[in-house]
């Protein structure tokens, strides 16, 4: 019984000597971050620290901190990062020998999960500008993983949304923003801002009216011969069309017969009864005899914005003058015959001063046109000279009878490059009945060297119409155009 | 009846109260262009312009709107050569500007009157007021039309006095409303100008409150003529944008008067830059004014100009605030300018020294313009005093290509009218056979385009035969005929 107990206290103290040499070391590893939450801004700085706690005896200890699967072999019990975007889970694997082992065992921590991200979204929509009223404004985040996103319109309360957009509905046109950012991180939004705009640019035309649209007839009725219309856009236009038609009993008719593409560096026309330019996208040209006197036309402009939104508008005017289209008073050159030079004769080339209208025009009782008074006395002095091409000689002027029941006048001054035609007209009675409305006829001669060449004719800029007054009289239209004319060339008989 | 009065109170006490803040700013700007004057010393003085208290009694209260309207003549776009150089045009598509300058007359000295060596006021009539519009150029153009009047068909001369209101004349007061009434359309003006299809510049009448220029009003004074004042009455504080068309007789008509054409003094500094001599420019510019009458003048206005009120007006600075036209009606030598400012001008002075703020020259003045302005109760009496180019700042301008400077009447060209009828006809049978007929006007055309005095029956006479010599005998041979 002594030995069965001896034996029992034997090995009980054997037991307590085993497990006393081989028991485990108590290790407690706790890995912490300076992170704050388990969502940690892109870029933002990261500290990893780590305890190692035990009561036993340790002579060396190293660590290997695991960052997903990167292992980074530190002495330290502190590490910095600056991690990029994505989920992490990060943990300390801590290796110790003991003093009494040369082997190291091997103690984990407690393991942090987080994810590295960002607030922010890159929209996909790079137009400044739409023309639609409906707009999808999407997005992706700038780093790449999944998120709940808030985001708001206008400034509106934000929303939110697991989608990577927006469908914005009937939009009003005019400028309008989305701000968006991710749910799970705290930041500034980001903001797209654009516009909306489906309608095209407004246009104010500007013209010449004497009454500053007081009259019911036309919205710019400038009294005269001329009305320069401009026009104003109320944004810029990329794109301008203008039209004319006429205003008629019968109806609208086109004048052009479609848009004209117009420079939109040009912001008005002149417009006027003999020579309208046009400023088109393909070239300057020129419209004679596009519009008359007494008619009632309409001006169509229309623009276009950089979104291709389009408006016109249009306007009314009248062109007028003392006299309309058909009675009005001109003096202008017109060629009557042309016959080329021989070897034994010279070419002869015959221009009328012609001039329509003027004599009726100044006799005219003038009811009143405009609120002006524009009376003049009888014509008593006319004066026009005709320039002409080197090459050429003034062999014979003749002056047709041109005032009836008055003593016509006339005579020439002949310079070899101009010659200056006079005719007065005075009170003396005369039988001239018969009249025309030529002015002149000046006969040129020309050598052979000439026949087939170019030579170019104009009235002179220096003219004189006076009444018995001797005072200007107003409105006569003297063509001033220099014209080029081709001699005749001797053409040879045919066998 | 009490509201009623209440409200009229409050309306004049508010004019008076924001009235007076008008002329506050005048009289403090009055002030700063004081002081420039004295630290430039300079003859001239400056002051709030009487005027303004009638632009306040209408509740115009913004001191430079007013401004805007007193400056109201258009610089042309680019001065236009005319037959002294021969047009620029020579591709036209219609007569317009062609045939305003065929009403034209180049004016150089003939030397037919004495011109005084002292002081002269030519005859015209009293000071107006342009008011709220720019209407300058409609204002200056009448009071020469209304002065040529005097001269050539009442046979009023001028005097050798330094006083101008002493030869205020009110004979004739013609209508500046029917003369501003056509404007011209600077729209189409410039346009024209532009467009390769109307490369002569086109004359369109407009009636935009626009500021004009006296080149065309005078031309309008023949074609048109001018109404009298009674039958087309000015309208001073209307405030319209446009010139209203307001005749309040039916029969305005009847009383229009015309000119025949217009003389032009041609530009100062252009006729320098053209080599003439500086006694042709100077005298054709008083023979003018003697012969024919006070000459509508233009010149870009100085920010500082608006407040003068006596003394020889020099800008202070170079800021231009616009363009103005006005009338010449005379000058002073240095002993009338004595006379006329005896506080301002020394007594033993023998000139005046001009620095040019715009030119950077000093040069004497021993000349000086006497300008009547439209903005009635304003500066010397309704009249400025000006610097005349010197011989000695011509010539450098001669010389130099510049000189004269904008705020120069000298700068621009200067008009007035002919009234043909008044003069009497000239002998124009010249081949002596006791009958004017087709042989003299043959003889007369033989001698076109030459320098003659047999043949210079033109009025005025320049000793060149041309259109208005031959347009002139028929006027005349006519006249026999009736």
């Amino acid at each position: 019984m002594k030995r069965i107990s001896f034996m029992l206290v034997l090995l009980a103290a054997l037991v307590l000597l085993v497990t006393s040499c081989f028991k485990p070391p108590f290790v407690v590893v706790t890995l912490s971050s300076n992170a704050g939450s388990n969502t940690v801004l892109a870029g933002t700085t990261i500290t990893f620290s780590w305890k190692f706690e035990t009561a036993d005896d340790f002579k060396e200890v190293v660590y290997k901190l695991h960052i997903n699967d990167n292992i980074l072999e530190l002495q330290t019990t502190e590490y910095a990062t600056e991690l990029v975007a994505g989920n992490y889970k990060v943990w300390v694997e801590a290796l110790g020998k003991l003093a009494i082992e040369s082997g190291f065992r091997t103690f984990n921590s407690n393991e942090l999960e987080f994810t590295v991200g960002s607030p922010s979204v890159i929209f996909d929509n790079t137009q400044a500008a739409y023309a639609s009223k409906d707009v999808t404004v999407s997005w992706k985040p700038v780093d790449g993983l999944t998120h709940t996103y808030l985001y708001s319109v206008d400034g509106a309360a934000f929303v939110e949304t697991d989608a990577l957009k927006v469908d914005l509905k009937n939009l009003v046109d005019g400028t309008h923003f989305v701000q968006v950012k991710t749910k799970e991180f705290n930041g500034l939004p980001n903001k797209y801002v654009f516009k909306v705009d489906t309608t095209g640019p407004s246009i104010t035309i500007f013209g010449s009216d004497r009454y500053n649209g007081g009259l019911g007839d036309g919205d710019f009725r400038p009294f005269g011969r001329y009305l320069f219309a401009s026009w104003q856009f109320s944004e810029p236009a990329v794109k301008v069309e203008i039209r004319l038609r006429e205003t008629t009993e019968e109806g609208y008719p086109w004048i052009t017969d479609d848009w004209l593409d117009w420079d939109p560096t040009v912001t008005g026309i002149l417009l006027n009864d003999e020579l309208v330019t046009l400023y088109l996208t393909e070239g300057t040209f020129m419209m004679p005899y596009m519009l008359e006197l007494g008619h009632t036309y309409l001006l169509y402009v229309r623009a276009y914005d950089e979104l291709g939104n389009n408006k016109y508008t249009y306007v009314s005017f009248k062109l007028e003058d003392r006299y309309t289209g058909e009675d009005k008073p001109e003096i202008f050159i017109a060629p009557i015959t042309a016959r080329p030079a021989t070897d034994e004769e010279d070419g002869s080339l015959v221009i009328a001063v012609v001039a329509p209208n003027v004599k009726e025009y100044i006799d005219k009782i003038k009811e009143y046109f405009a609120p002006d008074n524009t009376r003049n006395g009888e014509l008593m002095y006319l004066q026009n000279s005709l320039l002409y091409s080197q090459g050429l000689t003034v062999t014979q002027v003749f002056f047709p009878d041109f005032i009836p029941d008055k003593k016509n006048v006339s005579n020439f001054v002949d310079f070899g490059d101009e010659i200056v035609l006079v005719r007065g007209f005075v009170n003396e009675p005369a039988e001239i009945e018969e009249v025309g409305e030529v002015v002149a006829f000046v006969e040129f001669g020309f050598g052979p060297e000439m026949n087939g060449q170019e030579v170019s004719l104009g009235l002179g800029t220096d003219y004189f119409i006076r009444d018995g007054a001797n005072r200007t009289i107003d409105g006569i239209v003297v063509d001033n155009f220099i014209y080029g004319l081709d001699l005749p060339e001797i053409v040879g008989a045919e066998m | 009846m009490k509201k009623t009065l209440l409200v009229i109170i409050i309306t004049l006490v508010s004019i008076a109260t924001f009235g007076n803040e008008l002329l506050q700013e005048a009289a403090s700007r009055a002030a700063e262009v004081n002081e420039s004057i004295a630290r430039l010393n300079l003859p001239w003085r400056a002051g709030v312009p009487g005027a303004l208290s009638e632009f306040a009694a209408h509740g115009i209260l913004d001191l430079d709107s007013i401004i805007e309207k007193w400056h109201g003549e258009v610089e042309l776009p680019e001065r236009m050569k005319m037959d002294l150089t021969k047009s620029l045009f020579v591709e036209q598509a219609t007569t317009r500007y062609s045939q305003l300058i065929s009403a034209l007359f180049i004016y150089f000295p003939y030397g037919d009157v004495q011109i005084p060596e002292g002081s002269f006021v030519q005859v015209h009539t009293p000071i107006t007021n342009q008011a709220f519009h720019g209407t300058c150029w409609a204002f200056a153009t009448v009071a020469s039309f209304e002065s040529g009047l005097l001269v050539q068909k009442d046979g009023f001369a001028g005097e050798e006095i330094y006083e101008p209101w002493k030869l205020q004349h009110d004979t004739y007061d013609l209508s500046e409303q029917f003369a501003s009434f056509h404007n011209i359309d600077w729209d189409i003006y410039i346009e024209s100008i532009y467009d390769p299809l109307q490369s002569d510049v086109i004359i369109q009448d407009d009636s935009s409150d626009a500021g004009g220029n006296a080149i065309f009003s005078t031309y309008n004074s023949v074609r048109y003529g001018l109404p009298l004042e009674s039958d087309f009455p000015y309208s001073m504080f209307d405030f319209n944008p446009w010139i209203l068309w307001n005749p309040v007789n039916n029969n305005w008509e009847e009383n229009i008067i015309k000119s025949t054409k217009t003389v032009q003094v041609y530009y100062g500094d252009e006729l320098s830059w053209l080599g003439y001599p500086y006694e042709i420019y100077n005298g054709a510019i008083k023979e003018a004014m003697i012969k024919f009458g006070s000459l509508a003048v233009s010149f870009r206005v100085p920010a500082d100009f608006d407040y003068y009120t006596e003394g020889v007006y020099i800008p202070t600075s170079t800021t231009i605030t616009g363009g103005h036209a006005v009338t010449l009606v005379g000058w002073l030598d240095m002993a009338g300018l004595k006379a006329a400012f005896p506080d301002l001008i020394d007594p033993e002075a023998t000139s005046i020294t001009v620095n040019d703020p715009f030119s950077g020259l000093t040069w004497e003045a021993t000349e000086f313009w006497i300008i009547k302005n439209s903005w009635g109760d304003w500066g010397w009496n309704g009249y400025y005093v000006v610097p005349a180019v010197s011989k000695q700042l011509y010539e450098f301008s001669a010389n130099n290509g510049f000189g004269i400077s904008p705020w120069m009447i000298e700068y621009n060209a200067m008009y007035v009218p002919i009234f043909e009828e008044a003069y009497a006809m000239e002998d124009v049978d010249f081949n002596g056979d006791g009958v004017v007929d087709e042989k003299d006007f043959d003889i007369l055309v033989e001698h076109m385009y030459t320098g003659s005095i047999v043949y210079d029956i033109s009025i005025p006479k320049d000793y060149w035969v041309d259109h208005e010599d031959i347009s002139r005998f028929l006027l005349i041979w006519n006249s026999i005929i009736d």
